[in-house]
């Protein structure tokens, strides 16, 4: 590996790193690769993004879960659908999204906490997330029983397409201090 | 005063439900009285979006929860209504005093309860203020889920990781040759094939012509060994391959049991030439 390159160099080891990559790179490793500092790294990594937004081309590099991925555009989705033969999955149901929602801002939670906050069981939905990687059991609850509680997990940053969980939007907490996503 | 409410339109947790989350703003914010309210016209109208919507796509847990938000609401209104001091053991009414001018429903002055109804009545107001800020939090996530729903990644088949670092994105393109990233887990699509190739092999059994089904003694720690030992010789093989065409249906079995066992502890790769191509594998 080279780690002598120039700044051109590094640029399209950047751009093919993250081409390459099947999941969310790290900006770290990237750097690691080049040989260049984090911080260059990483203004390298939005100028190929800026590139990439400022030509309208139909891939663009996102920032998500902690990483950086290449990614079509949204609005080019009818297209891809036509050859692409893996049907698109559901979205999720209005239970499974506040669910989600109750767990992003509470998290660890235990599902009795959930319950009591939305007033239903969520038994069935919590299985639903499960099953398709959204949250994750993260412990214990010391208490009575020890309930298992949950968190979200990084495919949950990558589904509704965040950095971290500080891209949760503020809760709006009428008449008392607004509740901030806990980090993780 | 009845509130005046909106007409019904389509949804079930549509305009009945806006209009709930609507009022419980202005319940927060005391621009409405709970008294006012009055709930059995918010569950009628709830209730007629249902049976409009019986046969078509009805969500029944968004409607559910409108009900159940709809009964705290009750509660809500029942705590105010009631006299601090009222009974507590069922069927005892003999102690139970009417405010004066107890109002009837919408109407009349209401008992500012204190103490601990009152507080009891401020919790569940702030339980449904709860309900409605995470139901608007949905209602984001929703949005970005409409967004990203759209948005197609490289990923490949391997699904998320054991720490979930490594994975697709639910609506990923699939690209082949990543079939298996050596990280031990399969992806869904992936395990459709090997069973599918699995069942091709079953099928192709000769056992089925024999009328007795001789005892085997076999582990599947063994057959690991000897799959193996098959891997190693050949370098990269397919997955039919590693069945011997002689083989019993209990023997398929344990070597299908072997190799998934293998991929799991990453001793084994499983990779694909093309989309729905033959099933590759070779040594981790």
């Amino acid at each position: 590996m080279c780690v002598n390159m120039d700044v051109d160099e590094a640029r399209r080891v950047i751009e093919a790193l993250i081409f390459a990559s099947t999941r969310p790179i790290r900006a770290e490793e990237i750097a690691q690769v080049i040989g260049f500092d984090a911080e260059t790294t990483t203004a390298l990594i939005h100028q190929l993004k800026s590139e990439y937004d400022s030509m309208r081309r139909g891939i663009q590099v996102i920032e998500v879960a902690g990483g950086y991925q290449m990614a079509t555009r949204p609005e080019l989705a009818p297209y891809i659908e036509k050859v692409e033969r893996t049907p698109k999955g559901q979205g999720l149901s209005r239970a499974a999204l506040e669910t989600l929602a109750v767990i992003a801002y509470k998290q660890p939670i235990t599902r009795g906490e959930i319950e009591a906050l939305r007033g239903v069981r969520v038994d069935a939905v919590l299985a639903t997330l499960l099953e398709r990687g959204l949250i994750r059991e993260v412990g214990r609850k010391e208490t009575l029983g020890r309930p298992i509680l949950y968190g979200t997990t990084p495919e949950f940053l990558r589904y509704f397409g965040m950095k971290s969980l500080s891209e949760l939007p503020e809760l709006k907490m009428p008449g008392r201090s607004n509740t901030q996503p806990q980090s993780g | 005063m009845l509130m005046n409410l909106r007409k019904p339109q389509r949804g079930t947790g549509g305009v009945a439900g806006s209009e709930l989350m609507d009022l419980l703003s202005r319940l927060e914010a005391r621009e409405v009285d709970i008294l006012e309210v009055s709930i059995s016209d918010i569950a009628g109208r709830i209730l007629d979006q249902a049976a409009i919507q019986l046969g078509h796509d009805i969500d029944i847990d968004s409607l559910s929860e409108l009900l159940v938000t709809l009964s705290e609401l009750m509660q809500l209104k029942v705590r105010k209504l009631l006299p601090p001091d009222a009974p507590t053991a069922p069927g005892d009414v003999s102690s139970i005093v009417l405010p004066q001018n107890c109002p009837e429903e919408g109407t009349g002055t209401y008992v500012d309860v204190d103490g601990e109804d009152g507080d009891h009545s401020e919790e569940l107001l702030d339980r449904l203020m709860q309900y409605r800020v995470f139901k608007d939090a949905a209602a984001e996530l929703e949005r970005r889920e409409e967004i990203w729903r759209n948005v197609y990644t490289r990923a490949g088949l391997a699904g998320p990781g054991p720490a979930g670092s490594e994975g697709m994105h639910p609506r990923a393109y699939p690209q082949a040759p990543d079939a298996g990233k050596g990280d031990g887990v399969l992806s869904k699509d992936v395990l459709l094939q090997l069973l599918d190739e699995l069942r091709e092999v079953l099928d192709a059994d000769p056992e089925e012509a024999l009328r007795h089904i001789p005892f085997e003694d076999m582990s599947i720690e063994d057959k690991m060994e000897e799959v193996m030992a098959q891997v190693e010789k050949k370098g990269v093989t397919t997955f039919r391959d590693l069945f011997s065409p002689y083989s019993t249906r209990l023997e398929i079995i344990a070597t299908f049991l072997a190799i998934l066992e293998l991929i799991r502890l990453m001793k084994l790769n499983v990779s694909q030439e093309e989309r729905f191509g033959k099933i590759i594998i070779s040594k981790a």
